[in-house]
This record gives C-alpha cells, sequence and structure tokens, in this order.
C-alpha cells in the first residue's frame, strides 16, 4: 500500500515537474542493487561509501532517451530542518535530476514558514546546477500528491 | 470582499495576519499558522443531577461535580476534533470568505500540531500591495500592530477584524475559569487571546477591546517575570527561562461583542462557555482598568529575570501589578488616566491618583521590599540532574567539551586581534548573564535561532559584527548527518563561520568524500563548515 502510494506520489510530482520525463522503474534500493546501479550511475556507487541509501531510486527517461535517476527519502515522521539538511548534502553529492523529500507527517511548523523565506530556501533547498530539492506530500485514497516546496 | 477596503471579509483577513501572519514580499505570499497541539479539545461538562459544571477531579481521571459532589462520566463531556475542525474550517470557510473574488491562490500546509494557510498573491500583486499598506513597517506577527484603518472602521469591520483575531490565537478552553458566584452557579469562564512574543500588539488588542468594542478585559497575564512566575518558582527550580514568551489577554464571553469566528470548533466553544455564564447570572465586573492601588500584600518578591536583556528596555525592572507593564508600554487611555494623578510616578509605582509621596524615596522603599520578600522566599531547591547510569557517569560527555571549545576559541578570536569575543554555551539554563553585552543585532540573531529551535553548542560573536560564529561539537566520528545538521543551520542563521568539530579524529571516508567533493562544505556566499578534531586542549582544524 505504502509503495503503491510512493510510486503514485512519485510519478504525480515528476510529471508536475517535468512533463517529458517518464518513469523507467522505481526501486527500493539494497546494497547489492546499489552497487550494480553504481556501475551505470557512478555518483550513486560512492553511498556506499557513505552507508546512505535513499528510500527510493527512480530510473527515468528523458525526451532524447537519455537515463537519469531521482533520489526520493521519505520522512517517518514530521519533516524538520536537521532532515533536509541531511537530504541537502546527499543530493550535493549524487547530483541527482530530482531530489524528493516526501512528507507523510507533513513539515514542522518551523520548516513551513523558514522554507517560505526565499532568502533561507534558497540556501538549504538548491544543490548541483541550482535544482531545488522538491518536498511533497504523499498521495492518500482521498489526495492527490502535491509539491508542497 | 477583501479587495474592497471597507468589506468585513478584508478586515477579517487582516486580523488573521495580524495575530499570526507573516508576509513575504518578495514571492507575494502570506502564511498564516493556526495551532492545534492537541488533537482534541474538551467541552464543557455539566452534572446530570444539579446542573453545576463538572470540572476534572485533582489527580483523578474522572470528573466531579462542583455543585454536589458527585461523580460525572466523562463521556458527558463533548470533544470538539481540533484538527480536522481547523483543516476542514480552512478549506471550506476561511479561504472561500478571504478569497472571493479575487485572484488569489491557496494551499494548506503543516502537521498534526498546526496547519499553516499559504495565501499567494503573484496574480493580485494589488490586493498585496494594499495589504503592505496596512503593514507598512513590520513582515511578521511578532512585531505587527493593530492597523490604523481598523481603529476607525465601521462596526462591522471592527467586528470582523477582532473574529480574524480570535479564529488565529483565541482560545475557549473549559480549564480558564475561575472562582466566581453568579446566581445559578459558580466558576466563571474566561476566553482568552493568546499573543506571542508582541507585547505592543497585546495593549493594542487590550485598548481596542475596552474602547473600539465594548468589551473589558478582565486581566492580562503577561509574560514577564514579575507576573508569569511572581513567586520565582520556575526560576529557583531551574526552568531556563522562567518569563513566558506569551501574553494572554483574558475576558468574559458574555462582554464580547458578537464574534463570528469560522473555526467551527472555536465557535462552538465560545458558544458553549458563553451559555454557562449567562445561566449562572454572574454579577457585572468591569475589568482591570481603571487600575485598583496596590496593597502591601500584592507586592512581588525582586526576580532576577526583570534584568533580562531580551525584555523590551522600559520592560527590564520590577512590577507588582500587571496594568504597570500596560502603563510602561504606554497604553493610551491608562496613560490618560495616569495623567490625572497628582504625581504621574506616583502614581505608576502604587495605582494611587492621591498618592503625592516624592517618587525616588517611594521608589527606594518599595525596592526595599521586593528585595525583602525576594529573600523571604523559601530556600531554593536543588535542581534534580538526571540520574545516570554509574557507566553514564564515568562517561565523557558532549556538554563536556564545551568548556574546553569555548576557552580555545576564545584564545583564538583574541589571537586573530577580534577583541573582546563573547562565546556562549548555549546549554546554559540561564543565558541572561552572558547575553548582556551583546549588541541589538547580535541579540537579535540569538533571538532568531531561539525562535527556531536552532540550538548550536556554542555561539560566538566577535566585536560588534552581528553575524555569529556557530560551533557545533561531537563526542563521535563525524558524518554526513552532522555536516547535514550545521549547514541546515547555516541556511538559516547565515553565521559568520561555522565550525563542526568531534574528539575522534576524522574518517578517512568523510575526508575522502569531502576531497572529492569539496563544495558540500559550502553554505553560500564563499562560506564554508570548517571541519575540525578537538585533540585534548587543542583544536585542529583540517585543511582540504
Amino acid at each position: 500500500m505504502q509503495n503503491d502510494a510512493i510510486l503514485d506520489t512519485v510519478r504525480t510530482l515528476v510529471k508536475g515537474i517535468d512533463p517529458a520525463l517518464t518513469i523507467h522503474e522505481v526501486v527500493e534500493p539494497t546494497l547489492p542493487m546499489m552497487q550494480a546501479l553504481g556501475k551505470q550511475f557512478p555518483r550513486l556507487g560512492a553511498t556506499v561509501d557513505l552507508s546512505f541509501t535513499p528510500d527510493r531510486i527512480a530510473i527515468v527517461h528523458d525526451s532524447s532517451g537519455k537515463t537519469d535517476f531521482l533520489i526520493v527519502n521519505v520522512s517517518k515522521g514530521t519533516l524538520g530542518l536537521t532532515e533536509l539538511g541531511l537530504l541537502h548534502v546527499f543530493a550535493k553529492i549524487l547530483l541527482p535530476k530530482f531530489a524528493i523529500q516526501i512528507v507523510p507527517e507533513g513539515l514542522s511548523g518551523d520548516l513551513v514558514f523558514l522554507l517560505m523565506a526565499t532568502e533561507i530556501s534558497s540556501r538549504i533547498l538548491p544543490y548541483g546546477n541550482n535544482t531545488p530539492i522538491i518536498i511533497g506530500s504523499l498521495c492518500s485514497e482521498s489526495d492527490e500528491a502535491r509539491r508542497l516546496f | 470582499m477583501p479587495g474592497n477596503d471597507s468589506a468585513p471579509p478584508y478586515a477579517y483577513l487582516l486580523g488573521l495576519i495580524t495575530a499570526k501572519g507573516t508576509i513575504y514580499p518578495t514571492s507575494k505570499k502570506i502564511a498564516i499558522e493556526f495551532p492545534h497541539a492537541n488533537n482534541h479539545v474538551n467541552g464543557i461538562a455539566t452534572c446530570p443531577e444539579c446542573g453545576a459544571l463538572a470540572t476534572k477531579s485533582r489527580g483523578g481521571v474522572g470528573l466531579t461535580c462542583r455543585g454536589c459532589g458527585v461523580e460525572v462520566d466523562d463521556h458527558l463531556r463533548v470533544r470538539y476534533e481540533q484538527r480536522a475542525s481547523t483543516l476542514k474550517s480552512i478549506s471550506e470557510g476561511i479561504i472561500p470568505y478571504v478569497t472571493a473574488g479575487n485572484s488569489i491562490q491557496s494551499t494548506i500546509l503543516g502537521n498534526k500540531s498546526v496547519s499553516v494557510m499559504v495565501l499567494d498573491f503573484k496574480d493580485n500583486a494589488e490586493l498585496f500591495a494594499k495589504i503592505l499598506g496596512d503593514f507598512p513597517v513590520e513582515l511578521n506577527y511578532w512585531t505587527f500592530r493593530i492597523p490604523s484603518k481598523m481603529w476607525r472602521g465601521s462596526d462591522a469591520e471592527r467586528l470582523a477584524y477582532m473574529s480574524g483575531i480570535f479564529d488565529a490565537t483565541g482560545y475557549a478552553n473549559v480549564g480558564n475559569w475561575i472562582p466566581r458566584m453568579g446566581k445559578n452557579g459558580q466558576e466563571r469562564m474566561r476566553v482568552y487571546i493568546q499573543i506571542v512574543r508582541n507585547w505592543h500588539l497585546t495593549c493594542d488588542i487590550d485598548q481596542f477591546l475596552r474602547n473600539s468594542l465594548s468589551c473589558p478585559v478582565q486581566t492580562i497575564d503577561w509574560g514577564h517575570p514579575n507576573i508569569r512566575d511572581s513567586k520565582l518558582e520556575d526560576y529557583r527550580t531551574g526552568k531556563a527561562s522562567s518569563g513566558g514568551r506569551e501574553h494572554q489577554i483574558k475576558v468574559y464571553p458574555e462582554y464580547l461583542p458578537p464574534l463570528s469566528p469560522l473555526l467551527s470548533h472555536k465557535k462552538q466553544l465560545l458558544g458553549d462557555l458563553l451559555a454557562h455564564n449567562l445561566r449562572c447570572e454572574f454579577p457585572q465586573e468591569y475589568g482591570w482598568f481603571p487600575p485598583t492601588p496596590i496593597k502591601d500584600n500584592q507586592r512581588k518578591p525582586a526576580h532576577p529575570g526583570e534584568s533580562d536583556v531580551r525584555l523590551p528596555v522600559e520592560l527590564q525592572k520590577h512590577f507588582d501589578a500587571s496594568w504597570q507593564i500596560s502603563l510602561a508600554l504606554g497604553t493610551k487611555d491608562l496613560v490618560e488616566y495616569a495623567s490625572k494623578a497628582s504625581s504621574f510616578e506616583a502614581f505608576a509605582l502604587t495605582g494611587d491618583l492621591k498618592c503625592a509621596e516624592a517618587a525616588g524615596p517611594l521608589r527606594a522603599r518599595l525596592n526595599q521590599l521586593s528585595q525583602y520578600l525576594h529573600q523571604g522566599l523559601p530556600a531554593a531547591r536543588k535542581i534534580a540532574e538526571p540520574t545516570a547510569s554509574p557507566a553514564r557517569q564515568r562517561a565523557y560527555l558532549e556538554k563536556d567539551t564545551y568548556p574546553v571549545l569555548i576557552k580555545l576559541l576564545e584564545k583564538e578570536l583574541v589571537a586573530r586581534k577580534q577583541s573582546k569575543p563573547i562565546v556562549l554555551d548555549t546549554s546554559a539554563r540561564n543565558l541572561n548573564s552572558s547575553i548582556q553585552h551583546l549588541s541589538k543585532g547580535q541579540l537579535a540573531h540569538i533571538d532568531v535561532m531561539d525562535s527556531w529551535s536552532i540550538r548550536p553548542d556554542i555561539i560566538a560573536f566577535t566585536d560588534s559584527a552581528a553575524e555569529p560564529i556557530l560551533v557545533e561539537a561531537k563526542i563521535e566520528p563525524l558524518s554526513l548527518a552532522h555536516l547535514g545538521q550545521i549547514l541546515a543551520y547555516c541556511a538559516v542563521a547565515a553565521p559568520k563561520r561555522a565550525i563542526l568539530v568531534s574528539t575522534e579524529p576524522v574518517s578517512d571516508a568523510l575526508r575522502r568524500t569531502i576531497l572529492r567533493y569539496p563544495g558540500i562544505l559550502d553554505y553560500g556566499s564563499g562560506s564554508a563548515v570548517e571541519i575540525a578534531h578537538l585533540d585534548g586542549q587543542s583544536i585542529n582544524y583540517l585543511r582540504f
């Protein structure tokens, strides 16, 4: 159920960000899988060294057929500033096409106000070539996934 | 409609913004916070036998009738689901009401304890400019004042404005009664407006209720140490900040004008409390204004928190009564009232219009009295330290690094010719003594970090530079999670320097990662987190 919801959420968010992108697959990575993916995407190989495994990896193709990957994390509770800081570091290292943080329990009140302030969000959300981390709600039976930031 | 100055929905929106709003001029957005810390809130319960109020038994689980004393079934109490009610009311009531006829996008963010309504005015720059015009100086409810047009608004506007304030920060909690006897019952219910931090807005709302809505304010419970912790209980038991950050304006619901809250549970609770007070038929009360003279037995002991530099300058002194704070903050009708006194200063100290005692000796006498009362307090209870296992007691803890790091950092800053560095251990229970010498800009930084619950272990300031130096200390090998934490702090605090230090040497894996991806230490404007090793009594910065 959660798996389906995450998959639907990723599809919805990606469609909203870049409709030309097609999702090939979304996997829950294991260590051997990360090693294998590391051969295709060398930066993903770094995660093995860093004891970091994203909750999901999505393999995507753009309109020209180029393959890329997204990293997806799912917060266990309310998303706070420190957890977002961790994804920020990993996104800087892995440089995924998109880094997505799904927040089934929402964001902390403080974080909402901090991210609304562009001078702060511009320091914590962008990575790589100024690509912002995407924060989205988890879709449910009653609500579609939404990009929150 | 909000586009029309004279319409109640616009006034209601201004009320929401005043009480809990933050304006983001760059993105043309406004966020309004609706807290709901508990999932549900209890309604009133009455005894099925005698009809009197039933309240929670002290230390017990059930309810007890305050009239005939019988136990009352807890299920007789209505429970309002705050969170569900808030979300539904925002989406079905508030958003349609404030956006009707205007191009305003809206969304609701938050979590189980707070909902944040975000209004996006990117398609309605004119209306956004109008709102900015009503809050010309400040951008946040911590410092907003009542917009000038609301003081001169029509009855309908003033009511709508106060309804907005009530929806955002009004509370109709059953537990807020005070002991009073009425013709047909007892325990008089109060509702309160809770203002976070904002001292002057509290004065504004107090005056607005009294003078613009003819609603007497029963009292103001100020978040000043003399009022909130008048017996120094918090202070003596080592609680970090005995002065609260909120102020509560308390009123009897029967004196409120007919407000129209849009949060359904607040509307129902307000109705419940009002019905109780009307049924009990309490005698008329006229509120705290005008004040009555302070009797000697109402004087309060001196509180060390009175001099806290985080208080507004005019409030960094001793107060014996709530109204004295209102006077010090310049509450207009109180200042006018005080101007009739034989001596303004003597009135400010006593509340007696006829008191003509010379202010100097009077102040000295009262100061002596507050010191005497302070000395008469029972001895401070020993602060209970958390019990630790013998193994943990022997262990070297993170906090053990702070004194060493503070000394090293002070030495380093002096060596760099940065005179008078101020280095603070933020885990200290009472920061006040350490922050007395900070400049206004430096204090503002401390305040911002405190507000957003950002607690680096050590904060330092050099000379008059407002930007802090943040230090995060660890006693385990540094990881990328630690780096993520300090980078997140840096995003908010934009420090001059940020230092991540551990008593453990930096692992090869982290060293390799930083060498391979040096940009991961960057936190903007060419600044990068400094990684260091605390090796005994020396600190070694790693060069990458």
